[in-house]
């Protein structure tokens, strides 16, 4: 039916522009290619890795098309198709200068997922695969059309249809036994269908010097997914399967109201005022197979509805330049509040092996308030330079009321008051004090605070509530230089720190802890070098070096998150003679931050390489008409999980350009 | 990995040396070419006022970019003034075509190569095993950027600037709302993800539990693993938190507040 529908288009095109007359020549392009990928390995992580198929792959790689119907209006087309691939793509627009256009369009591409789950050395099975080819479609069509009338207020109208379809992989993986051991390494997949139809609307107009604008949106969003776990006993060889659908269907209607001017010839404002609401319903449902060992549940809910409503308004002031000093400012606020119901039942199997069937009706109202300002102020008098610094503060308040209850009893009643701030700070330089050089330089501070005060709490310590206050602040410093000696060489070396620590404190002790923080140093240099005018190379090389701690390091199961990531990517191109060109790249990414912890936990971090090699050479035949061939070869080994997903490809493909 | 430390060091000091030789000898007349250089063959630059004859908006409203904060203004070189052509290339041939969409001109929503030449980084990002379809051009920077607005982190047809309504664009489900909301979400999707490129699967900042102990391991005796008062330190033997059953809603939950499923 897709494909049928891109046929379509595609045709559709076609006789716009063979039945249109040919007042003049037209201008466009065609290139078809025919690629031929062969797997040794692990296909499916090769998929998921470079978001194509193996196989047989063919189609075009690229059409456009413009065309001048008269001296006013003007038909473009452009797109590819590449079947073998679920790859296609077609975009189409009429024009007329000072009129209106008309414009439309398909595409949809597929997202590939391995099929394995996670790997656990000691087990007799150690790694399990789903044999199944997970592939999700994702597409949309759409139809815009606008109106460009001068002195007339533009509009623009356009209704989208996009969807996702098929199945992808899931990182929470089932629990796999083996002498009273478990490890969560089973594959789980969902299966999705997904579907959002968007109706958006925009007027532009100016009245006297002061531009209004106002964009709606409108969204019916429909999405019906399952999700498969699996556990498996390896002692007894028994499995467990648990399956939950959900579905959901919500409604959304979004619209701007914006005005900006120029209230002198260096002060513009702009004011905007946003409003949205949200309504929704849901689905829910849980089947365990066999349904008989404590904690198996069943759980559904056969009525959830959601709601929400957002107000926000803003204020913005840019003032400048006043002698080379530029400054802008703003204000903003916004109110959402929030309104949650399910109603249901948990059946499921106690710890004593009896079954509880409780109904459970749990209501949820979420108010919050918000106030955002930021400054800026841009400097650009001295020489070759530029100095900037910004901030931004936002200051929120979240009351929160979660009532459960469970056969009418109280469950959980929580009323949470939540107070929030967040700080931005950045400030930075950039300037070329001689033409071959230009330094930029930025620091950067982040720091966010939530300090929740549970003023109700049926649970008064532990869960969930258990966060009483936590600040998350980041500083980032980062410089590159750029240099460019003489005018075939230019390079840039480029460093950035980021320092990310979490300080909380929790119920069961006032102190604030350092209960995580995250470093890393990222080096990256770029070159690109050109000897002669007939040879072209480039190098990017960038190396993270990563540290990243919780607070329970005295617990075997949790190690340190230590990583070192290198990235390469070099490329080269030679002309042969003024009509061929030889070409050659080649991309390497190592990470290297694996510890083995299998005595205690399960191994999760990595020790692998990913390469890939790609040569062409092309050949102008004719003014009009160029052929390319290429190679290309994929190669990834995993060592954390001796090679499992290991695969080499290569792939041969040729590619005819025509310019007509 | 120290081997890799010290190789890529002498690398970079071997790079700086030979440039350093090549500073002694540098041609005064050389130009500090704009990263759009090499993207229109053929063609020279054409400056900033004649792009404005016909983007006379997006030209106006330059100043007041994030981007701009990188322009440095200099009247005895002209170069500074390629401000568009510095990521669209140089613009001559496609002034003499009449304009027109792809046609002799540098589209960065088409062409990520256009912003991988100042944002190298972000370019080595999208070489790791995960990324989000950008090399295979089913996505462009500007389905999330938008280079020419004044807020940097927005979509070019967005309808409000907050970070997370762009992934809420390709990623409703998981961006609710829900009965039981994850606080995490108000932090914004970057605290768990990488959005341009990542070595982990779904993009994960960390693959393991300590992305989610981070901000939940209480204070505990040696050995164990506290959580909401209650012990996990088994439970966090068998894998990532959002396994098998226990706080698989890791974005939120209609059903329990302990965000199972």
């Amino acid at each position: 039916m897709k494909k049928a529908r891109m046929i379509l288009l595609i045709s559709l095109s076609g006789l716009i522009w063979f039945g249109r007359g040919l007042a003049e020549e037209p201008r466009g392009s065609v290139a078809p290619e025919y690629t031929l990928i062969g797997v040794e390995g692990d296909e499916s992580q090769f998929r998921e890795h470079f978001w194509t198929r193996e196989g047989s792959i063919g189609g075009l790689e690229r059409f456009n098309l413009k065309d001048d119907l008269d001296k006013k209006t003007s038909f473009e087309g452009r797109g590819h198709a590449l079947f073998g691939n679920d790859d296609y793509e077609i975009e189409l627009k009429l024009s007329r200068k000072d009129t209106g256009f008309l414009r439309g369009g398909f595409s949809e591409y597929s997202k590939y997922f391995d099929d394995s789950g996670g790997f656990f050395e000691p087990f007799a099975e150690s790694s399990f695969d789903l044999n199944r080819d997970l592939e999700l479609n994702i597409g949309k069509f759409f139809l815009e059309a606008g109106v460009t009338l001068p002195d007339w207020p533009k509009l623009r109208l356009a209704y989208e249809h996009r969807y996702k379809d098929g199945e992808k992989s899931l990182t929470g993986w089932g629990a796999v036994t083996q002498s009273g051991m478990s490890r969560n390494i089973f594959p789980t997949f969902k299966d999705v269908d997904e579907t959002r139809d968007i109706l958006t609307g925009e007027i532009d107009h100016t009245v006297h010097k002061v531009k209004l604008q106002d964009r709606f949106r409108y969204e019916h969003f429909e999405s019906d997914t399952t999700r498969h776990e699996e556990s498996r006993d390896l002692d007894a060889g028994e499995s467990e399967s648990v399956t939950v659908d959900e579905s959901q269907s919500s409604d959304n209607f979004l619209n701007t109201f914006s005005s900006e001017m120029n209230i002198s010839e260096s002060v513009y404002a702009s004011l905007g005022y946003f409003y949205s609401q949200y309504e929704g319903d849901a689905d829910f449902g849980m089947l365990t197979l066999p349904f008989n060992e404590p904690f198996d549940k069943n759980w559904s809910a056969s009525m959830i509805d959601l709601d929400q409503k957002s107000h926000l308004l803003n204020l913005n002031l840019m003032a400048g330049p006043y002698k080379d000093v530029r400054l802008s400012g703003g204000i903003g606020s916004e109110w959402v509040t929030t309104k949650g119901d399910t109603k249901g039942q948990l059946r499921g199997i106690g710890f004593g092996g009896n079954l509880e069937e409780p109904a459970v009706d749990a209501e949820t109202d979420r108010d919050g308030r918000e106030l955002e300002e930021n400054l800026g102020i841009r400097y650009t008098g001295l020489p070759k330079s530029t100095l900037y610094a910004e901030g931004r503060w936002i200051q929120e308040d979240i009351d929160l009321q979660e009532l459960e209850r469970e056969d009418q009893s109280v469950a959980l009643d929580r009323s949470t008051d939540t107070d929030r701030t967040e700080a931005r700070y950045k400030t930075g330089f950039s300037t070329s004090p001689i033409r071959q050089v230009t330094l930029a330089a930025h620091y950067k501070r982040e720091q966010k605070n939530n300090d929740y005060d549970h003023a109700t709490d049926s649970v008064p310590a532990g869960y969930s509530a258990f966060i009483l206050e936590q600040d998350i602040s980041t500083d980032e410093l980062g410089a590159k230089l750029s240099l460019q000696p003489k005018s075939w060489i230019r390079t840039s070396f480029a460093y950035r720190l980021v320092e990310t620590t979490i300080d909380t404190v929790f119920d069961n002790d006032p102190s604030k802890v350092s209960s995580g923080d995250y470093d890393a140093h990222i080096y990256t240099l770029d070159v690109t070098f050109t000897p002669v005018s007939n040879l072209f190379l480039s190098l990017v090389q960038s190396y993270w070096d990563i540290q990243g701690d919780s607070y329970d390091q005295s617990v075997d199961a949790v190690i340190p998150y230590e990583g070192d990531v290198f990235t390469s990517f070099a490329s080269a191109s030679y002309a042969l003679d003024e009509k061929t060109e030889l070409w050659l790249d080649y991309t390497y990414s190592r990470t290297n931050n694996f510890k083995d912890n299998a005595d205690s936990g399960l191994p999760l971090l990595l020790d692998d390489r990913l390469q890939r090699v790609r040569t062409g050479l092309s050949r102008q035949l004719s003014d009009r008409l160029e052929m390319e061939v290429s190679y290309h070869l994929y190669e990834y080994a995993g060592e954390h999980n001796k090679g499992i997903n290991d695969y080499s490809a290569h792939l041969v493909g040729v590619k005819i350009s025509l310019d007509f | 990995m120290k081997r890799m430390k010290t190789t890529f060091a002498c690398f970079a000091l071997g790079v700086l040396t030979v440039l350093a030789f090549l500073f002694s000898c540098a041609d005064q007349s050389s130009m500090l070419a704009s990263p759009g250089a090499r993207l229109v063959s053929g063609a020279d630059y054409a400056g900033r006022e004649t792009c404005a004859l016909c983007h006379a908006e997006i030209s106006k409203e330059f100043g007041q970019t994030l981007h701009a904060r990188m322009h440095m203004s200099d009247p005895e070189r002209q170069e500074r003034d390629l401000v568009c052509e510095a990521c669209h290339g140089p613009g001559s041939l496609h002034v003499e075509a009449g304009g027109g969409r792809d046609v002799s001109i540098v589209d960065p929503s088409d062409n990520p190569l256009a912003c991988f030449q100042c944002h190298s980084s972000v370019q080595a990002r999208f070489m790791q095993k995960f990324k989000h379809p950008l090399p295979q051009g089913r996505v462009g920077c500007m389905d999330c950027h938008d280079p020419h607005g004044r807020n940097i982190f927005s979509p070019v047809d967005r309808i409000m600037s907050s970070r997370d309504e762009v992934c809420r664009q390709c990623h409703q489900e998981q961006s609710g709302p829900y009965v039981f909301e994850h606080e995490a979400l108000r932090e914004g999707c970057t605290s768990c993800h990488n959005p341009h490129g990542s070595i982990n699967e779904k993009l994960l900042v960390q693959r393991d539990t300590n992305l989610c102990l981070r901000c939940h391991a209480q204070i505990a005796s040696p050995g164990s693993v506290l959580i909401g008062g209650f012990s996990h330190t088994s439970r966090v033997a068998q894998g990532a938190c959002w396994s098998s059953g226990c706080h698989t809603a890791v974005h939120g939950s209609n059903i329990n507040s302990h965000l199972r499923y």
